[in-house]
């Protein structure tokens, strides 16, 4: 019904109705749909004229005709019928859905809706229900594996965590690569502040993208723009492509109340495998074999202990014969446990014990009426969540309103109004930083520790009790907190309120001329704030981030819209202009030196002055635009559009540019009169679009920094600004073809495009020794070119049982052409230790991770020096690429009767990831492998050749007199080297196959509901992420190397295990 | 219905108005940054210069590597554990680079030219900015060598791969600088009086010192280049150097801004003292040791043996880490044990002495708080080339100085540590990840067991 929805009131806006007064009979009639359901706005014309009218809301139709004539019944949709007038003046019809639904109409930018067809470049468009079936809360996540050509990461385990989206390829080298994203004509702000530590792995938290405020249950529509000629109306914010949804709205004569409820539930599914064979302990890497207790002589007894000063889990083999004092017997406040040995197994509670199952909670109810000349809806949603790490929870609520009315035959008002609350509580920390507790789970930790006696992490005065002592008498933690005293005492909370909404109206000052005037608004306050408690094993400090957004648009377009020459032409033409002003705030503050006094969390509570940032920027952007479409005989189709932003960003003499687009497409199947055709199109689009900048970068200004001794400082800041700066360019074209066979029961659509980015407004980075770290100069040219496919098969469809089979594909290949002379590099981030870099390298694809490399011989053996262990390359080298080399979906949907189900298997081939925890987990024995094969008590020899090895200045190396590798190692000295030796051992492809969606439904047979006054009632089941394989390093889901929806992707730094979701929704129509 | 039209096209107008507001289509002044000035004062320019200066020059990146290599120091895990087996990587010193260029020398190459604005020319900052200048580039030449300076700084004005100076051509820059910094310092027309100076509070004939004690420094650096020359140089500087540990050129800490290795202790803790420098204090009862080492958790004062990862050796004592203890960019000590030194290779052993044991007496002084001469006379080993060279060394810990002089001399001699990645422990510094990726062409190809100009 969405789709019909949205289909009527494009009619009811593009048609214009003409009677023809003539001496005929008046012919009246209801036409129905296949379900005998009255259908309104269907085009009623007589056959040869231009006579006709539409349907009204009950299928009504009244027309003048004569005996002789034949009326054309059409509707988009619905395959059109044709009814000769007979002697009777009644004549009802029913039409028949086009499954194939070609003429599907979809949104385009600025909101204008387009028959699919007629569009020069690829298009995709998913329903609401599409994105809502398996229920995900963020709505953006629900896209992945769906459409080809959007590629989307997402660590699942991270509750309400950001999303990575590229559109057909990264274009930009450090802005940020993002859509936008546009909800009924509001662009929405999709900003992520994960601090930089956070994304790169080095600890923080993800506080999620502000995207996530849309509520998945509101979306009657999502079309993704990918190319250039999509998106070239939008302008320069749209570069990387836009995703225009659309929200429900009421509909004509029909009141509905939708009532949602569902519960999902979410455990882990890909978490690093920890050895159970031996504990805690720093152990001898000298050695081979196991190391032993310590030992303790307390009041006299002497005990053997485990070694809690180290943060590793070398130590002895597990024995439950050997009697040890463990973490917790040395506090006589636990008489119990204290001085009270236990013996030495591997823990009942391990840390899988720790977390939770996430629990989340979806209610809504949607209210929706219309009237002949008024439509509304309101809904109200909220979802409550608990994540699996324990005390964490996300709530969202959304109130959505919008309304639209005829005040007269000529003029229209409608607006739209949303506020969400997006609450987080103790969202956990990651990464390699203290409060993550994934960095004692996996990267320094020991092994028998017991999750359920660690619960006890208190003593009686409140001083932390932690398993990581300094020493026996001494309890002060170490390195590690206890991670019960880091969930209860150094949570983080965050809070976003936001508004947004529209309001505009509609005037026809005749029938083929009109004007719309919009104002869309944006606003929201985000709040963030994280703490240490004093008694941690940081020094305390409190955090707080308030962040305020601003964005306001107006927006006023003349149209005209007229067929000539009998209706063979069609001429869809307007012009417009925006003016849109953002504006953004930010108070950041930090206390430095401690707390005052312990468990007040006031920047005023700050031992050291606190460390504030305050920041505030202001942007402009008048545009002007238009374009012109001419369709001919639903055959031929041309697009031509122009846009001209002037941006505040930009030197003055620079700051105004055009771009223009054309784009067309060829119906051949009109054509080509075959039977087995039943649909053929070929499409072709050409676009430039010209993208401004962030503010701020013309000219040099001077940074503040904490006082020193009381004065001032300031400096230069190590980026040189560019007073001649001028606007980004990316020329793209496109090419496609879609055809339909045996009914349209198989179709598919390929698209080919081209795009490049060029004079990308970048930071570069320079030799420090010019006085600065970077320049911002027009450098830099990206290009990406890739192939997307979209197939549908329909194997069977019959009264009872579909079936469908969708698969997309989309490949692309990208690569950095140029940056500044002389510059064949810039490093985008430092992932955590040993220098490892995330790089655009000319010649490469973008987001190269740098480091060090095996040292191979002529057959790719891996070279192994004296030590036994892998020789490392003296210098960096390119290890592999973050993006991927394609990637796939698979949906394959059934009903039976009144049965669904539906199952999508998505996949990525290539990329590449470093993770940190693969490092550390190796260092310190808490990985599987490091005790794997008796490796502890015999040994490791590692595979490779032993040689000679030369190394030229240049990093080149020759390696002769090669032998089979025999020399035996310690195992922990193996195991260090993952941290000492080269950089690619921690370097993984990020391949991966998933089941991501799994959905059973079914719906209630409608005679059972009878006159309950009840519409329809569906229940579901459904799981996400249920499977995962394929993966190069089984301890990690490729997709938890992300620490935000920015540039910075492939640092696993410590991150929280990949989830599967599963859970039942019910929805009731009333 | 007219009315309605009228309200519609009223509306859609001033829709139109405000997208296109005539004359001023689009407002440049609206990218001008609300919360950064364009131009600041030089007084608030030199305390972040000097903080700098403390905290990366001295403190963090280069004195812990350094000082780890002269087992004043030992690296027990993690990268500290690397580095003390001399795995040192163009990005390890990437930070330590980027600071020194864009936070010290640039900065004071703006300071400079700012104090020699026409008509408001202030020499006083001018001299105070070319003593610290050729303080900065005087630490970065003895790490790395051939630097770049002369073409340096010019990025703004697109030269974006400076040449590198030869270390002779730099060493004479820095005595030209220091030798311009004096009558600076003395010059008796000033527009700005100098503020905002954390190091000597504005007291120019303390900065005249150091400037004199710098050059000393470096002319004795060049011992093995100059023979004799150095050291009669030197001597000649040092007379108009510090004359107590009142002149000590120091860059304080405090609470919001506390000592580098504190922090470091606190953050990483990967570092515990050497049992080279821990041995010689305790084999003499030398009263610097419980300050310049913690008792560990046994109460003992123990130094971890190279290679030994012995994480249960003392840490840095409050002297090295103390949260505000000063850092040391040059010191009175210094200057007499360059001055002892210099007269007892001339052969002046009557003056070599005396410098030696005023050397000693500042360091004990200044460490300890108290006098220490009833321990001077007895416990003073007796004056050796070796011995002006270790006492020397022990009162260097936590600067550059003590690496600088192992280069030179060879002393105190050290072992190389078991499973070092060298063959000898390295001479110099790595140029950093970022030269060699920005700039490739000029920089040239080192090992980190090359030698500098002035130790061939």
């Amino acid at each position: 019904m969405k789709t019909r929805f949205s289909s009527i009131l494009t009619l009811l806006l593009a048609f214009v109705v003409q009677v023809t007064f003539a001496q005929q009979q008046t012919v009246s009639g209801t036409v129905t749909d296949d379900d005998g359901l009255p259908l309104p706005g269907v085009n009623v014309i007589v056959k040869g004229t231009s006579t006709g009218v539409q349907t009204d809301f009950d299928g009504n139709y009244s027309i003048e005709a004569a005996q002789t004539d034949v009326l054309v019944f059409s509707f988009i949709g619905m395959k059109t019928a044709e009814y000769p007038v007979s002697s009777t003046n009644i004549v009802d019809v029913v039409l028949e859905t086009d499954t194939a639904q070609l003429d599907e109409v979809v949104v385009t930018a600025l909101g204008i809706t387009r028959e699919k067809k007629s569009l020069g470049y690829a298009s995709q468009q998913l329903d609401g229900e599409e994105l809502t079936r398996s229920r995900n809360s963020n709505a953006l996540n629900s896209l992945s594996g769906q459409v080809a050509g959007v590629q989307i990461t997402n660590n699942s385990g991270q509750l309400g965590g950001s999303t990575r989206i590229v559109l057909r390829g990264v274009g930009s080298i450090t802005q940020g690569n993002k859509p936008l994203i546009v909800v009924d004509g509001i662009p929405l702000d999709n900003s992520n502040y994960n601090s930089n530590s956070a994304q790169t792995g080095s600890g923080g938290y993800d506080f999620g993208d502000t995207g996530f405020d849309i509520n998945p249950d509101d979306i009657a529509s999502m079309n993704v723009l990918k190319g250039g000629a999509a998106a070239a109306l939008y302008g320069n914010r749209a570069n990387n492509g836009a995703i225009i949804i659309t929200t429900k709205s009421g509909k004509k004569g029909k009141a509905e109340i939708t009532v949602n409820s569902g519960v999902s539930f979410e455990s882990i599914n890909i978490i690093p495998q920890v050895q159970k064979l031996y504990g805690g302990g720093g152990g001898d890497n000298s050695t081979i074999g196991q190391s032993t207790f310590d030992q303790a002589t307390i009041d006299g007894t002497t005990y053997n202990i485990v070694q809690y000063g180290v943060d590793e889990s070398w130590g002895p083999r597990y024995d439950p014969n050997a009697q040890v004092l463990h973490w917790d017997a040395f506090d006589p406040e636990f008489p119990d446990q204290y001085l009270n040995p236990r013996p030495w197994v591997y823990p009942e509670n391990d840390k899988e014990d720790f977390f939770d199952t996430g629990v989340s909670v979806n209610n809504g109810v949607a209210f929706s009426l219309g009237s002949e000349k008024s439509t509304m809806r309101l809904s109200l949603n909220n979802t409550q969540s608990k994540g699996i790490v324990p005390q964490s929870e996300l709530d969202k609520t959304s109130l959505n309103f919008n309304g639209k009315t005829e005040l007269s035959d000529r003029l229209s008002v409608d607006a739209g109004i949303n506020l969400t609350v997006t609450d987080g509580y103790n969202r956990p920390a990651f990464g390699y930083s203290g409060n993550s507790v994934i960095l004692q789970f996996f990267q320094f930790g020991q092994t028998q520790l017991d999750y359920e006696r660690l619960k006890d992490y208190k003593l009686p005065d409140g001083t932390q009790r932690t398993w990581n002592r300094i020493s026996v008498e001494n309890g002060t933690p170490r390195y590690t907190d206890n991670p019960y005293w880091i969930i209860n005492e150094n949570y983080a909370e965050d809070k976003r309120t936001r508004w947004f909404g529209n309001v505009g109206a509609k005037y026809d000052f005749t029938d083929n001329f009109y004007a719309t005037a919009k104002m869309y608004v944006d606003q929201y306050d985000f709040r963030v704030a994280t703490r240490i408690a004093e008694g941690s094993q940081s020094q305390s400090q409190y955090y707080e981030a308030d962040r305020d957004f601003t964005e306001i648009n107006y927006e006023a377009i003349l149209h005209y819209d007229k067929s000539f020459f009998d209706d063979k032409l069609d001429l869809n033409a307007f012009a417009g202009g925006n003016k849109r002003d953002t504006k953004f705030r930010a108070l950041i503050g930090q206390t430095q030196g401690g707390l005052v006094v312990p468990n007040i969390y006031n920047l005023n509570n700050s031992v050291a002055n606190p460390l504030i940032d305050d920041y505030d920027e202001n942007k402009q952007i008048e545009s002007v635009f238009g374009s012109a479409s001419f369709g001919y005989d639903d055959m031929l189709y041309l697009t031509v559009t122009g846009r001209n932003d002037w941006s505040s960003t930009l030197p003055e003499g620079n700051n105004s540019f055009f771009y223009p687009s054309i784009n067309g497409s060829f119906v051949f199947s009109q054509v080509l009169d075959a039977d087995w055709l039943s649909f053929g199109k070929v499409r072709g689009g050409y676009a430039e679009v010209g993208s401004d900048t962030d503010p701020y970068q013309l000219r040099n200004t001077y940074n503040s920094r904490v006082p020193f001794f009381g004065s001032i400082r300031y400096n230069q800041p190590d980026q040189n600004n560019n007073p001649n700066l001028k606007p980004e360019r990316k020329n793209t074209w496109e090419v496609g073809l879609e055809m339909g066979f045996l009914k349209n029961r198989l179709r598919f659509d390929v698209t080919y495009y081209d795009e490049i980015t060029e004079d990308l407004i970048t930071p570069v980075q320079v030799d420090p020794s010019t006085g600065y770290n970077s320049t911002v100069a027009n450098a830099g040219k990206l290009s990406n070119k890739g192939i997307e496919a979209l197939v549908n098969i329909s194997p069977i469809r019959t009264d009872d049982f579909d079936w469908n089979i969708t698969w997309n594909f989309a490949k692309n290949e990208n690569e950095l052409l140029e940056l500044l002379p002389g510059v064949n590099s810039l490093e985008l981030a430092r992932f955590p230790f040993n220098g490892v870099t995330l790089n655009a390298i000319v010649g490469q694809p973008y987001g190269v991770i740098r480091g060090t490399n095996y040292v191979f011989d002529d057959s790719g053996n891996r070279v192994v020096g004296d030590n036994g262990l892998y020789l490392e390359t003296p210098n960096v080298e390119n290890l592999g690429s973050v993006l991927p080399d394609y990637n796939m979906g698979f949906r394959n949907s059934f009903r039976y009767k009144n049965f669904d189900l539906g199952f999508l298997i998505d996949m990525q081939k290539g990329g590449v990831y470093r993770s940190l925890t693969n490092i550390w987990g190796h260092y310190s024995g808490i990985l599987e492998s490091t005790a794997a094969n008796n490796i502890r008590e015999d040994g490791v020899v590692v595979s490779g050749v032993t040689g000679d090895v030369s190394f030229n200045d240049d990093g080149t190396y020759t390696v002769t007199n090669t032998a089979e590798n025999t020399t035996v190692v310690p195992a922990q000295r193996w195991g260090q080297d993952f941290f000492f030796g080269n950089d690619n051992q921690n370097v993984f492809a990020a391949d991966y196959w998933k089941l991501r969606e799994v959905t059973f439904g079914y719906t209630l047979p409608q005679e059972w509901l009878g006159k309950t006054g009840v519409n329809s009632v569906r229940f579901s089941a459904f799981g996400r992420n249920l499977l995962v394989w394929g993966l190069d390093n089984d301890n990690f889901d490729p997709e938890v190397a992300t620490g935000g929806s920015g540039n910075i992707q492939g640092s696993e730094g410590g991150s929280l295990p990949s989830t599967r979701t599963y859970g039942l929704n019910v929805e009731i129509k009333l | 219905m007219n009315k309605i039209k009228g309200l519609a096209l009223a509306l859609f107008a001033m829709l139109i108005s405000l997208t296109s507001c005539e004359g001023e289509w689009i407002d440049s002044e609206l990218n001008i940054d609300p919360d950064a000035p364009s131009d600041v004062p030089m007084n608030l320019l030199l305390p972040g210069i000097q903080q700098s200066m403390g905290y990366n020059l001295m403190g963090n990146n280069s004195v812990r590597t350094n000082n780890i290599w002269m087992q004043i120091f030992d690296g027990v895990s993690r990268q500290s554990f690397t580095e003390a087996r001399y795995q040192l990587t163009p990005a390890d010193v990437n930070n330590l680079w980027i600071n020194t260029y864009t936070e010290m020398m640039m900065n004071t190459t703006i300071l400079v030219q700012k104090s020699r604005m026409e008509g408001s020319e202030s020499p006083h900052y001018t001299g105070i900015g070319q003593v610290m200048q050729a303080t900065t580039l005087g630490i970065t030449t003895d790490l790395f060598g051939d630097v770049p300076f002369s073409d340096a700084f010019e990025g703004s004005r697109g030269n974006l791969t400076p040449v590198y100076d030869e270390q002779q051509k730099v060493y004479d820059t820095i005595f030209t600088l220091l030798d311009n910094a004096v009558p600076n310092l003395n010059s008796s027309e000033n527009t700005f009086a100098v503020s905002g100076d954390v190091i000597y509070g504005g007291n120019l004939a303390k900065w005249e010192k150091a400037a004199n004690s710098i050059k000393a420094r470096h002319y004795l650096q060049l011992s093995n280049v100059l023979g004799n020359e150095a050291y009669t140089k030197a001597l000649a500087a040092a007379q108009d150097g510090f004359e107590s540990n009142a002149d000590d050129y120091l860059v304080p800490f405090e609470d919001s801004n506390r000592n580098p290795i504190f922090q470091f202790m606190e953050q990483r803790g990967d570092i515990r003292m050497g049992a080279t420098l821990v041995d010689l204090l305790v084999s003499n009862d030398d009263p610097r040791l419980e300050f310049y080492v913690e008792a560990n958790g046994d109460g003992e004062f123990v130094g971890s043996e190279i290679g030994s990862q012995n994480e249960s050796a003392s840490a840095p004592g409050p002297a090295i880490a103390g949260t505000d203890q000063a850092v040391k960019l040059m010191t009175y000590s210094e200057l007499k044990f360059i001055e002892a030194e210099a007269h007892f290779r001339l052969g002046q052993t009557t003056e070599a002495q005396a410098a030696y044991e005023a050397a000693v007496a500042a360091s004990l002084l200044r460490v300890t708080g108290e006098d220490q001469s009833d321990w001077i006379a007895s416990n003073l080993p007796g004056m050796t080339l070796e011995s002006i060279l270790t006492q020397k060394y022990i009162d260097g810990v936590g600067t550059n100085q003590p690496y600088a002089d192992w280069r030179r001399t060879g002393l105190p001699s050290l072992e190389l540590a078991p499973g070092a990645v060298t063959s000898s422990i390295p001479t110099r510094f790595p140029y950093a990840q970022n030269e060699l990726d920005y700039n490739r062409a000029n920089v040239p190809t080192v090992t980190i067991t090359d030698k500098v100009w002035w130790d061939q």
